[in-house]
């Protein structure tokens, strides 16, 4: 009897836990060749980080919800509609906040994309290296300090994979390399991100 | 670690001086038996045993682990339009590890004959070190989901069969063996984990002196 009440004791515990505290769900494994960033992965460690004026940038952490506040996710892709022929499909990189505040801002990536475009286009996406020169797409850091200056820059897919697991609701994962000019004088290098994807993600 | 040292050195200290003992270089050849894995390494070692029983030795064996360095293909991936979007990489993986460890031989049979087959069983520390040297062009291009060189101490066991074959001027042996970290993991997503070696090893056994024990 002692120990039936002990084992519920310890599955209560373990629910309400997992109620009120969130879980974080990003890996960090520092680059030995990079130091301060976090390696290139494709197993969905939910981070990206690179270099801004040297100094290492990274995203903030993946976190469940809990009873004590909802989830938080590192990355979001948004679609724009706009009144011109094509739509802005927006990636969202948002920033773990550190004491440098010229780097407390967050990256977003824009491509121009067609008014159909949906979240399945997205796995298109996959091997595709991209050179953005502000007109076929651009960066942007958006920061206290920062004007929203549209920037150049590089990016490479390496994975980015939907899977549909029913109506409306996907599973993906994505992975890559960028390096950008921000605006300003801001410019990220050596930057690379490795995502799992969920619907609350993809707001399209 | 320097109570596991002094504890080992105690529990020689406490054999039987008097105890027929000997002195055994080893040679071998061994395979990581994690799946997948293809790491290799020679082994070497020197034993000091002491016979206690007619069935029974105490051994302290000091052993060095070489790498046989093994070459994988890999592959490292730039955003630099001018450069291919990839190129090859050249990953090198290199084993190596030193363990202090005591054990034991117990006679399984052959009392009565030149030829013995023993159960040998050892522990101890060891030190193991995993080595990745990358080769590519590390200015332009990035690895993706790259190794790292590991280095760990922890309890090492290790047991196995051992034949021995007796002559007037010593003994020679081989061993099958297989061993590992008692528990030691890797925090890092590397494609290798800590070795669980599967080791051929021949060896001379030299005795040093004779007693009432020492008839086969």
């Amino acid at each position: 009897m002692i120990k039936n009440n002990n084992l519920l004791f310890a599955a209560l515990l373990f629910f309400f836990s997992n109620i009120l505290f969130s879980c974080n769900q990003t890996e960090f494994y520092a680059d030995p060749q990079a130091n301060g960033l976090g390696i290139f992965s494709n197993t969905g460690n939910n981070l990206m980080s690179g270099y801004i004026q040297n100094e290492p940038w990274r995203t903030r952490d993946r976190k469940t919800g809990g009873f004590l506040g909802g989830p938080t996710y590192e990355i979001y892709i948004t679609k724009q509609i706009t009144s011109g022929p094509k739509d802005n499909l927006i990636f969202t990189w948002y920033v773990n906040p550190t004491t440098n505040n010229i780097l407390n801002g967050d990256i977003s990536l824009v491509l121009a994309v067609p008014k159909v475009f949906g979240y399945k286009e997205l796995s298109a996406l996959k091997g595709q290296r991209l050179a953005l020169d502000t007109l076929n797409g651009y960066f942007t850091f958006s920061s206290a300090q920062s004007n929203f200056t549209k920037g150049s820059g590089n990016i490479y897919f390496h994975d980015m994979q939907i899977d549909s697991i029913g109506p409306n609701n996907f599973t993906g994962r994505m992975s890559g390399l960028l390096d950008a000019k921000l605006g300003g004088n801001l410019i990220l290098k050596n930057g690379r991100f490795d995502h799992s994807l969920t619907a609350l993600q993809i707001q399209f | 670690m320097n109570k596991i040292i002094a504890l080992l050195l105690g529990i020689l200290f406490f054999c039987h001086c008097d105890a027929q003992f000997y002195v055994e270089p080893i040679v071998g050849y061994q395979q990581d038996l994690n799946k997948g894995s293809r790491l290799r390494q020679i082994n070497s070692a020197i034993n000091v045993s002491w016979k206690l029983g007619r069935s029974f030795e105490l051994i302290l064996q000091g052993q060095r682990s070489w790498p046989i360095a093994y070459r994988y293909s890999d592959a490292a991936f730039t955003t630099n339009p001018t450069l291919p979007v990839s190129v090859d990489a050249i990953k090198i993986i290199s084993p190596s590890a030193l363990s202090l460890l005591v054990g034991q031989r117990l006679k399984l049979a052959g009392r009565a004959s030149n030829n013995s087959l023993f159960f040998t069983c050892y522990l101890g520390v060891s030190n193991q070190q995993i080595k990745v040297d990358y080769s590519y062009d590390k200015t332009n291009y990035t690895i993706l989901n790259p190794d790292k060189t590991v280095k760990e101490t922890g309890f090492y066991a290790s047991g196995g069969i051992e034949y021995m074959r007796h002559y007037k001027t010593g003994r020679i042996f081989t061993q099958l063996l297989v061993g590992g970290f008692v528990h030691e993991d890797i925090n890092y997503p590397n494609s290798f984990k800590f070795l669980v070696p599967f080791s051929f090893n021949v060896g001379y056994s030299v005795p040093i002196s004779k007693n009432k024990h020492d008839k086969k």
